[in-house]
């Protein structure tokens, strides 16, 4: 068995007891990433530290230290986490060259547990985006089927996991950001409760939110990596203070007894026939399994994509302010032709530096706060925004968790939506809500489709609850059987 | 109609005539779509601004050592001596 079958515990296991290295695992990772990113385009930037880290690590163990949980785990991460002295970009120019003077707490505490990180993977710029074409760098492409997206903004965390290019990624998701790609590239990926995985040093999009998850290729992974950068930071005021369980030790794939509830909302018109048939194949299946089938409600679902787009591109536009061409990353040339005033200094920078997309949620949220639009858009929006929480509230009082598509259909093709921004949009349809109300969110996969793509389930829980969540996500996992591999494999 | 001049400049953007025409096109779609909220009654609900409610983290008000001087000046495109440069503007 080659080393990149093994999940990311069996790699702990092999390194810690010492039948594998850290430094021939990495290299293991790293040639085959260097072999396959020409044609995918997943990995921006690889970490120059990278080697020493895992040598580091190797002599640490030969003199005696305990490794950590993820020992010798080669790890990448998305354009996002700030990783000290490592290129970090957010896939835009604006940051081109930058290397943080730190690393956020996501990084730290993998570091801690013996990851070697060793990469930034593909993104859409400041995770903008559901496709990974906004990305300063290009198209990442999907290794079921290059001539498709992976989805985004994860695009290439999901892309990576997915063409073995390392058994442990990790995303953010705003409005579905790891739960779709994940979804589009056949791989399991979790956002846990906001608040549960501190934001600190995760270059910010829309604060309220963003967090941050891992994108594995099996359940037991995903489950132990959430727990390692699961708890209160002090440096994210927003990080919850409540005890991180020992999922990794207690889920089990039991689902007696547990009630699954299906949205009828989510289930319309606009679903394709692949992805339905597939849920409910596996709604059956879990009922078989012991597990109770409610019918829940979550009638303002409607109003999520315009909720989303108003409440995300407000506080981009907010964040993205910092991005003035004075303390870091990108300035426009001013030898040849000076600024007029400060104004055009920053406005010229920002004009060269942003992408499309980007140019245009910072003008949407700048539009829905501007004088005159503050009540109508960003205050009524946090008024529905309260409505779809309460949804999920009585809909969490008939069930545990809730089952559904992560989207509408498989991944789309390359350029596709590209030029329609508002239907892009909609497809995030199914995942935006839990960001709305704060609560996690899974998709693991449950099949393919007649066009050979691969087909996810959502799971969400009540928010802290991720315990009743990873417990379904096992036997989600168990019953879909999910051995088919991508064709750049 | 989306004065989208007034908005770049409000944003600090600078954009071109063409990309003009093309955002107030596809920004007025998009705002199409979020007047769909008005029809929704909410007399009477709070917004919901964070999925942290009423939580307050404090800590002691006291220096401490994190970042140097040239860890933080690191990342500037220009400095000059222990300072942030910018070309003259005024």
């Amino acid at each position: 068995m080659s080393i990149l079958d093994l999940s990311a515990i069996e790699i702990a296991e092999k390194v810690s007891s010492k039948s594998l290295s850290a430094t021939e695992v990495l290299k293991a990772y790293k040639d085959h990433s260097q072999k396959l990113n020409t044609e995918l385009n997943v990995i921006v930037s690889f970490c120059d530290g990278a080697e020493a880290r895992a040598q580091e690590l190797d002599r640490r163990m030969a003199s005696g230290e305990n490794p950590g949980r993820l020992a010798g785990v080669p790890v990448l991460v998305k354009d996002m986490f700030c990783q000290k002295s490592e290129l970090t970009t957010a896939g835009s120019k604006i940051l081109s060259g930058y290397r943080p003077p730190y690393s956020c707490t996501v990084v730290e505490r993998l570091e801690a547990e013996g990851a070697i990180i060793f990469g930034k993977t593909n993104q859409d710029e400041f995770a903008m985006g559901s496709s990974n074409e906004s990305s300063a760098y290009g198209p990442c492409k999907n290794p079921w089927n290059t001539d498709y997206v992976p989805g985004g903004s994860s695009g290439g965390a999901a892309a990576a996991v997915a063409a073995r290019m390392a058994p442990i990624s990790f995303g953010t998701d705003t409005g579905g950001s790891i739960r779709q790609p994940a979804s589009f590239c056949g791989v399991t990926g979790a956002k846990p409760t906001y608040g549960r995985v501190s934001r600190h040093g995760i270059i910010a999009f829309a604060s309220s939110l963003d967090q941050a998850g891992p994108i594995a290729n099996n359940v037991s992974d995903t489950v132990l990596a959430t727990e390692i950068v699961s708890g209160h930071c002090k440096y994210d005021s927003t990080s919850s203070f409540k005890d991180v369980p020992n999922w990794s030790k207690e889920i089990s794939s039991s689902v007696k007894g547990l009630k699954i509830g299906l949205p009828k909302e989510y289930f319309g018109d606009g679903l394709e026939a692949d992805c339905r048939k597939k849920i409910e194949e596996l709604s059956e299946q879990l009922k078989s399994e012991g597990a109770e089938l409610v019918e829940v409600s979550l009638p303002r679902t409607k109003y999520a994509v315009p909720i989303y787009y108003i409440i995300a591109t407000c506080e981009a536009s907010s964040n993205l302010s910092r991005y003035d061409g004075v303390r870091f990353g990108y300035r426009a040339n001013f030898m040849e032709e000076p600024a007029g005033s400060l104004e055009e200094f920053y406005s010229r920078t920002r004009g060269e530096a942003f992408g499309d997309e980007v140019k245009r949620r910072i003008m949407l949220g700048t539009f829905a706060l501007s004088s005159g639009y503050y009540d109508a858009y960003y205050s009524k929006a946090c008024k529905v925004r309260r409505l779809i929480k309460n949804d999920f509230d009585a809909a969490f009082e008939k069930c545990d968790v809730i089952l559904s598509p992560v989207t509408t259909g498989t991944a789309f093709k390359i350029g596709e939506r590209i030029t329609d921004p508002l239907t892009m949009y909609m497809n995030d349809v199914y995942t935006i809500s839990a960001n709305l109300a704060g609560i996690p969110g899974m998709s693991v996969p449950c099949g393919v489709s007649d066009s050979g793509l691969p087909i996810g389930a959502q799971l969400m829980s009540r928010a802290f609850d991720e315990q009743n969540l990873f417990c379904i996500a096992q036997k989600t996992e168990e019953i879909a059987q999910f051995t088919e591999v991508p064709s750049v494999l | 109609m989306i004065d989208v001049k007034k908005i770049a400049k409000l944003a600090r953007l600078q954009i071109s005539a063409d990309e003009e025409r093309l955002y107030a096109e596809q920004l007025m779609s998009v705002v199409e779509h979020f007047n769909d909220l008005k029809e929704v009654d909410t007399d009477g609900i709070e917004p919901f601004i964070s999925p942290v409610e009423n939580t307050r983290s404090w800590r002691k008000d006291e220096v401490i050592s994190e970042l140097d001087q040239d860890a933080a000046l690191s990342a500037a495109p220009e400095l000059m001596g222990k300072l942030f440069r910018v070309p003259p503007v005024v």
